[in-house]
């Protein structure tokens, strides 16, 4: 056991339960829990947490899904039960893959949502704006259809120079509102199709766990014409 | 990019519709309306001299013949200005049970000519454009 591999071992418990003659206990605390696994001497690949081992030194790779391998030798000493806790840190690749991965999530829902939103937001403002501009349109003709009907001349004065006028500038108010509505709806249709289109061009990254297939060659499998390796190939399904 | 021009022309053709400007100036269509310009509601259907007093004085008097539309209307006045002997007479709206003539009498001396302003107003005073200017010599 070199020092980088000492470096490794963050805490080492020696407890005085009694295993059996030339032979100790290891209890592995391996984190992350589910998923962990271990070539043990470079023959067996287990995942069990307690094993019984002849003294001495021992060789683990321990390895976890989308986490380090780690490679280290641990010492089992007779009749004394080891407790080993360690965690896996992440790979680089991994972390990468997962801010690759969230920027690709983030750009689809920014090009989808914020058009959309824009689109909904315009859409009411149109929708509103059209009922205004309804609602003008008739208060309008409305009055115009009155002045038929006045039989007083104060009235009729009244509503030539001061109604009229009144609801004329109304409605153009409402006309300009609503084109502005509709130009501003017309926009985010536009954007929104444009934004599904180009979110649709978002490639998601793959992510290709390395560590695994190098995890998966270390197995060392004995046959009956001697020995063989088993190879592992990870294929990402989605 | 289809879809997209029919919704635009959706919009344009919904913009259209509520397009609506109102002529102002060419509203004066209504006869109860100041800047009317078509017929008066009044017309003169004579203008007599008649001996007066036992024949010592004479009096013109004028026939008035009210549109029988401005009968529905309650609170009309009729102004007569006469100008020879500057006088404003102001009569009230005529009871609609009556007949739609207005006989409106002047003192006046034989031989002379008189003129006569006869304006309408309805509710509040505002002018309507139904003057009459008639002129007519007294004479039996």
């Amino acid at each position: 056991m070199n020092l980088r591999d000492l470096s490794l071992l963050p805490i080492l418990l020696f407890a005085s339960i009694t295993v059996g003659q030339g032979k100790g206990e290891i209890k592995l605390h391996v984190s992350p829990h589910n998923g962990v696994e271990y070539v043990l001497d470079g023959k067996e690949r287990l995942s069990n947490r307690g094993l019984v081992l002849p003294a001495g030194d021992h060789r683990f790779v321990f390895w976890a899904p989308d986490r380090k391998m780690l490679d280290t030798t641990l010492t089992i000493v007779a009749d004394t039960t080891i407790l080993f806790y360690k965690i896996l840190p992440i790979t680089d690749a991994y972390r990468a893959y997962k801010v690759e991965q969230k920027r690709a999530v983030q750009g689809r829902f920014f090009y989808r949502a914020i058009p959309l939103v824009l689109t909904a937001t315009a859409g009411v403002f149109a929708w509103n704006s059209n009922k205004k501009d309804r609602e003008a349109y008739d208060a309008l003709v409305a009055a115009e259809d009155s002045y038929n009907s006045l039989r007083v001349p104060l009235a009729i004065t009244g509503l030539k120079d001061q109604v009229l006028p009144s609801l004329q500038a109304d409605l153009d108010a409402a006309n300009r509102r609503l084109t502005m509505a509709v130009a501003l709806a017309g926009v985010g249709v536009v954007a929104t199709i444009l934004g599904f289109i180009k979110a649709g061009r978002i490639v998601e990254p793959t992510y290709k766990d390395k560590g695994k297939v190098e995890f998966d060659g270390l197995v060392w499998m004995p046959s009956r014409n001697g020995s063989s390796i088993q190879l592992g190939m990870h294929i990402p399904i989605r | 990019m289809k879809s997209n021009v029919l919704f635009l022309l959706a919009c344009a053709a919904i913009l259209g519709c509520r397009k609506h400007d109102v002529d102002i100036a060419s509203l004066n269509t209504s006869r109860f309306d100041p800047d009317w310009v078509g017929p008066s509601f009044m017309r003169i259907d004579s203008i007599r001299t008649v001996p007066y007093a036992s024949g010592a004085l004479h009096r013109q008097q004028i026939h008035l013949h009210l549109d029988e539309e401005l009968r529905n209307v309650q609170d009309y006045v009729i102004r007569v200005i006469e100008y020879t002997v500057p006088d404003t007479t102001i009569y009230p709206a005529v009871d609609p049970a009556q007949p739609t003539v207005v006989i409106l009498n002047y003192l006046v001396q034989l031989g002379e000519e008189y003129c006569y302003d006869i304006d309408l107003r309805i509710g509040s005073g505002i002018l309507l454009n139904h003057r009459l200017s008639p002129c007519a010599v007294a004479e039996l």
